[in-house]
């Protein structure tokens, strides 16, 4: 499993790209563009998503120095993402085209199905729906989504495995007993 | 924390057949580093010789945003039942307007009425208002007959105009009135929002959309540029719906001359019956509204009337801003 980045990794980031380090800009961006495209992406289409990705890093950018918790990059960060919602009615054909191309080993079937399946996430609560959708779009452990959103780990193992058993009873698939093992869910 | 076995926590060990399918149907619209470019950044951060620049402009900001905050509720105040100002090109008229007062002008003779210290009304010649209510939050004018233009920089309710059981509510905007002494006229609005309310039917009306009303019922949002032939079949399936009977050839000429302008009208028409998505307007709306591949599911729950059906759609569009105060171009364009 990867390393999750520390707190003190990323403040001394944060800080240097205050005082104008162009390569600290980079390593945030790279570390914590899968929370933001994972925030959009729950609440827009695939290539609207990455475009929204880039603007909520130019408007953070922008406010880096409004910063003072320096530890605290990802929670305002993803704040940021919520708030920015950008333009609403993108084009839906010219969206596949692009989610086409990125992935040429895909069939209609399969695309439609994980469209079925974005459907559904994008309708959970915002916890479990960004969630899941840094766990299963991302790739992201839990320990790895706990250190980009600042939550503690205890919550974002929360958070997977209840948005889990929701996504898997709105689907119709049958439940996986880790899952429920150590949570009830409401 | 962890458990022995949690493939969901950590993807590295293997998990079940569906979660494995979840993630390789889901692995596609992965972020890709590659493809999208670090945004650029503007590096001119905060350095030692620009912080007293900014400290003269963070004062200036402040000053300004005080003013703002004194002028602001002092705007919004008024003295119950004070009267209005007006100002008028002949000096036939009085020169305030009070409550129970009634406002007439003659051919030819405009009136200019201060709206309290919220904004103002331009009455046209031949128009017969009367001044019902005033008050903090709260200003109520009825308009007889004749044509008001409303420009009013307020939070949403503080201005209405009364008409018969019916009430115009502005929601911070900027729009026209038409009254004819049968009862019908009709609503523009200009900028905003305005909500039209009759008989405990309520139907929002945004910028660049008009609505025909009668003494007793309230027509549908159509643009003015609409083509007529589509306004003539939604008026027509309106009218037919009231009456209690489905017309469906001007429903079919509705879903069919509708353009993607017209979403707004298709999904006010949906709203006020339900019924209708299981027709040709539930998929031309979603095709306006980029809601597609339609889902079925979807469909149903509007058509026995779910509410949270009907919002999932309205929260597509754009909305009234919740902070009314975004709005200042109506006071000063």
């Amino acid at each position: 499993m990867r390393q999750p980045l520390s707190p003190l990794e990323i403040a001394r980031h944060v800080r240097d790209a205050q005082r104008g380090s162009q390569a600290a800009f980079a390593w945030l961006y790279r570390a914590f563009a899968p929370l933001v495209h994972a925030i959009h992406l729950g609440r827009a289409p695939h290539a609207h998503a990455e475009e929204l990705a880039q603007d909520t890093f130019a408007i953070a950018f922008a406010q880096l120095g409004q910063l003072r918790e320096a530890t605290q990059f990802g929670p305002w960060i993803a704040a940021i993402a919520r708030r920015h919602r950008g333009r609403i009615g993108a084009d839906e054909e010219s969206l596949r085209e692009n989610h086409d191309r990125a992935s040429p080993a895909a069939g209609p079937d399969d695309r439609a199905e994980a469209e079925r399946v974005l459907h559904v996430i994008r309708v959970l609560p915002q916890a479990y729906r960004e969630t899941l959708l840094l766990r299963l779009v991302e790739g992201l452990s839990g320990p790895e989504i706990a250190a980009l959103t600042g939550l503690t780990a205890a919550s974002v193992r929360v958070n997977l495995h209840r948005g889990m058993a929701k996504l898997r009873a709105a689907l119709g698939l049958a439940a996986a007993p880790e899952e429920t093992a150590d949570v009830h869910t409401p | 924390m962890s458990t022995p076995r949690d493939p969901l926590w950590s993807p590295d060990q293997p998990g079940d057949a569906d979660l494995a399918r979840l993630e390789q149907l889901l692995g596609r619209y992965r972020h890709v580093p590659s493809e999208a470019p670090m945004p650029k950044v503007s590096t001119a951060l905060p350095r030692r010789h620009w912080r007293r620049p900014l400290a003269f402009a963070a004062g200036g900001v402040a000053a300004a945003a005080l003013a703002v905050a004194i002028w602001l509720p002092w705007r919004l105040r008024w003295t119950a039942d004070a009267p209005w100002p007006v100002t008028v090109d002949v000096p036939a008229l009085a020169p305030a307007l009070a409550v129970g007062d009634t406002l007439q002008t003659g051919a030819g003779q405009h009136a200019r009425v201060a709206i309290a210290r919220i904004g103002a009304l331009e009455v046209s010649p031949q128009t017969r208002l009367s001044l019902i209510e005033t008050r903090s939050g709260h200003h109520r004018i009825a308009l007889e007959t004749g044509h008001v233009h409303a420009r009013v920089w307020a939070p949403p309710g503080a201005f209405g105009v009364l008409d018969g059981g019916a009430e115009v509510i502005d929601l911070g905007c900027v729009f026209d009135l038409w009254k004819r002494a049968d009862g019908s006229g009709r609503l523009a609005v200009g900028s905003g929002w305005v909500m039209h309310s009759e008989g405990g039917r309520e139907t929002l009306v945004p910028a660049g959309h008009a609505l025909d009303f009668g003494p007793d019922h309230a027509g549908l949002p159509l643009r003015p540029a609409a083509p007529a032939a589509f306004a003539e079949a939604v008026t027509a399936l309106d009218h037919a719906l009231r009456e209690g009977h489905r017309d469906h050839d001007a429903e079919t000429r509705s879903a069919e001359l509708a353009t993607s302008d017209d979403a707004f009208t298709l999904l006010s028409l949906l709203t006020r019956y339900p019924t209708l998505a299981d027709g040709p307007l539930y998929p031309r709306l979603a095709d306006a509204i980029g809601a597609t591949p339609p889902d079925a599911r979807h469909r149903a729950a509007w058509a026995s009337g779910s509410i949270h059906a009907i919002n999932a759609w309205w929260d597509r569009m754009p909305r009234p801003p919740k902070q009314w105060w975004r709005n200042w171009r109506d006071v000063v364009l």
